[in-house]
């Protein structure tokens, strides 16, 4: 565990937060472990993935199709790009897991996409299982709780 | 080509196209949720939504705010208004109400909408002796069929089994698909808009052509990912919509009267574990013999449309309602069936199908959603009236009672679907 571990978890969220507003899916993919997922419940207390509905619940075989799908350039979607601007606030360790070498962070997030003339504010809460190993942190989980994650929604194409 | 008159709506639907105004005009609008919408059986919610007596959820169909409550044994529909001064009286989107009480006023009533006494503090003379109902009105008519709340928000009209006819089965194969004869859904709602006219929907899921085209990114990326032989998930539907092209165009599709249509079974299928198949099928057998569990599952059509609202994949367990909003808005539900007696994997892949394929975040059904508001945008464009309906019209085989057959990309479910919306949208309701 580092000592200096809160400006490392702060400093790598930014960076991930930067990966996607500059569209680098590839990298931002490489973020995570093999055996990560990430998740967008439907239901804000939701603890189960698989007896009700998420927005997404990607392990990292579909997070991989959904970047292929991000860098496609047939994809109708994003025929006309979105841009985002990732806004990561409140950071907070919540505890360091040592033999799994891990540390459970929450955050606030705020999305602001503009896409096709108009602008649309995602917010939520975020909460990450960074993993420490061979003195590099990857992101074995990525929950994001969206205040009106069961609102009528359009299209989100852009991870959040 | 001459425009056809203001009100002459029958003059927009062609045989084989329809003017591009039933997309864009508001008046067009305003008559479709008179004409069709206020007179054809909607479906409301589902009995396991309110298990309880006293369990009610509250759902907005055809413009309408309703009730769906458990009453007694029975479940009523009511619509979500204080007979006194206009108030909702059920604010929250579920709960369970042992009486309702209006939170203005304090006005009480019973489950089935029953006036049972107003404030503690007032009086309201001799009303409750005059001719003003102080009851909370229920729906003109509702039926419950094997656990689905339809209603139906005009007096006249066909019942249920008339108006759905032959499609009435697409509800019963769900339903049967179940070992124990009974579904109920699985939390969550998958709720999406598009800024898109509602037909614009219908036509697309009908549209057995587009997978190649508008989903190649999908079916691509999908294809470039690793799949595990016995999950159905998203790679799945996007290399079956890959293979698709030679399935669809194979297929057969049908419609019936009043707008129904339906593409036949292909061969793409959710995916469990052979464990979990061999356990589904047993628990199929034990209850409706070897040959009637057959026809159950090979039976099951890849896509089913009750018009003029409900799109039901029985196969995925799965069900998509929509709500018109405007001319060019709507909201789309989708909701996921858990099949009582089936092994609990049936639930998790279904689960994992639906979040693949018909979350607001989908990576198919954004290609979906965006060319539709595409669509609409185009058809505000003038250039030319006329929106085409004519692939396979030559083919199309005609059957009893206004049923029609034709085969893969065939244009003859948007073809249905114009018919109905003509008769509908005439000035006299609809026949048997």
């Amino acid at each position: 565990m580092p000592e200096n571990h809160r400006q490392v978890i702060e400093a790598f969220l930014f960076t991930e937060a930067r990966l996607l507003d500059k569209k680098q899916f590839d990298d931002w993919f490489a973020l995570f472990t093999e055996d990560a997922y990430y998740w967008i419940p439907l239901r804000p207390e939701q603890s189960q993935p698989d007896k009700e509905l998420s927005i997404i619940y990607d392990d990292i075989d579909m997070l991989r199709v959904r970047v292929h799908w991000l860098n496609h350039p047939k994809n109708h979607a994003q025929a006309i790009p979105s841009r985002t601007v990732h806004y990561v606030s409140n950071v907070l360790v919540e505890d360091f897991d040592v033999e799994k070498q891990e540390y459970r962070v929450s955050s606030t997030l705020q999305v602001a996409e503009y896409h096709k003339e108009n602008q649309t504010l995602y917010s939520g809460s975020c909460e990450h299982v960074l993993r420490f190993a061979n003195d590099e942190l990857k992101i074995a989980a990525k929950r994001v709780d969206l205040i009106n994650s069961q609102a009528v929604l359009g299209p989100i194409s852009i991870p959040l | 080509m001459k425009q056809p008159a203001t009100d002459d709506f029958g003059a927009l639907v062609r045989k084989d196209r329809v003017h591009r105004r039933v997309y864009t005009d508001p008046t067009v609008f305003d008559l479709e949720m008179e004409r069709i919408f206020n007179r054809s059986w909607l479906f409301a919610g589902h009995e396991s939504q309110v298990s309880n007596r006293g369990d009610f959820i509250t759902t907005q169909v055809a413009g309408q705010t309703l009730i769906v409550v458990r009453h007694e044994d029975d479940i009523k529909v009511l619509f979500n208004r204080c007979p006194h001064r206009g108030a909702k009286i059920c604010e929250t989107e579920s709960g369970n109400a042992r009486p309702f009480r209006c939170p203005y006023h304090g006005w009480v009533f019973d489950t089935d909408g029953r006036f049972i006494n107003s404030s503690l503090h007032g009086d309201y003379g001799n009303s409750a002796d005059t001719e003003f109902d102080l009851n909370v009105r229920a729906v003109p008519r509702m039926i419950n069929h094997r656990g689905f709340i339809f209603v139906n928000l005009s007096k006249e009209g066909p019942g249920l089994e008339l108006a759905l006819g032959p499609m009435m089965s697409a509800i019963d194969n769900l339903v049967d698909r179940s070992p124990e004869g009974a579904v109920e859904i699985i939390p969550g709602i998958h709720r999406h808009v598009f800024p898109g006219n509602w037909k614009l929907l219908l036509e697309n899921i009908s549209d057995a052509a587009h997978p190649p085209f508008i989903h190649a990114s999908s079916n691509e990326a999908g294809s470039k990912g690793r799949l595990e032989d016995f999950r159905m998930r998203a790679e799945d539907v996007m290399s079956g919509n890959n293979r698709a092209a030679g399935l669809l165009g194979q297929s057969k599709l049908g419609s019936f009267r009043h707008g129904h249509s339906y593409l036949a079974a292909i061969p793409i299928r959710i995916k469990v574990s052979p464990k979990a198949e061999m356990e589904y099928k047993t628990a199929m057998v034990k209850n409706y013999g070897v040959s009637r569990t057959e026809t159950i599952l090979n039976d099951s059509r890849h896509f089913n449309i009750i018009y003029p609202q409900i799109m039901l994949q029985s196969v995925f367990q799965t069900m998509k309602v929509l709500r018109p909003v405007a001319i060019d808005r709507t909201e789309v539900s989708v909701y996921v069936f858990r099949l009582k007696g089936a092994p609990q994997e049936y639930d998790q892949v279904s689960v994992q199908f639906a979040n693949a394929t018909n979350s607001s975040a989908s990576i198919i059904l954004q290609d979906d959603l965006t060319t539709l508001a595409n669509i609409q945008e185009g058809l505000a464009t003038a250039a030319g009236d006329w929106v085409l309906f004519a692939n396979g019209i030559g083919n199309d085989i005609a059957g009893e009672r206004g049923t029609c057959t034709g085969e893969g990309f065939s244009e003859l479910p948007m073809r249905s679907q114009f018919a109905a919306w003509r008769e509908y949208m005439s000035a006299n309701p609809v026949r048997d």
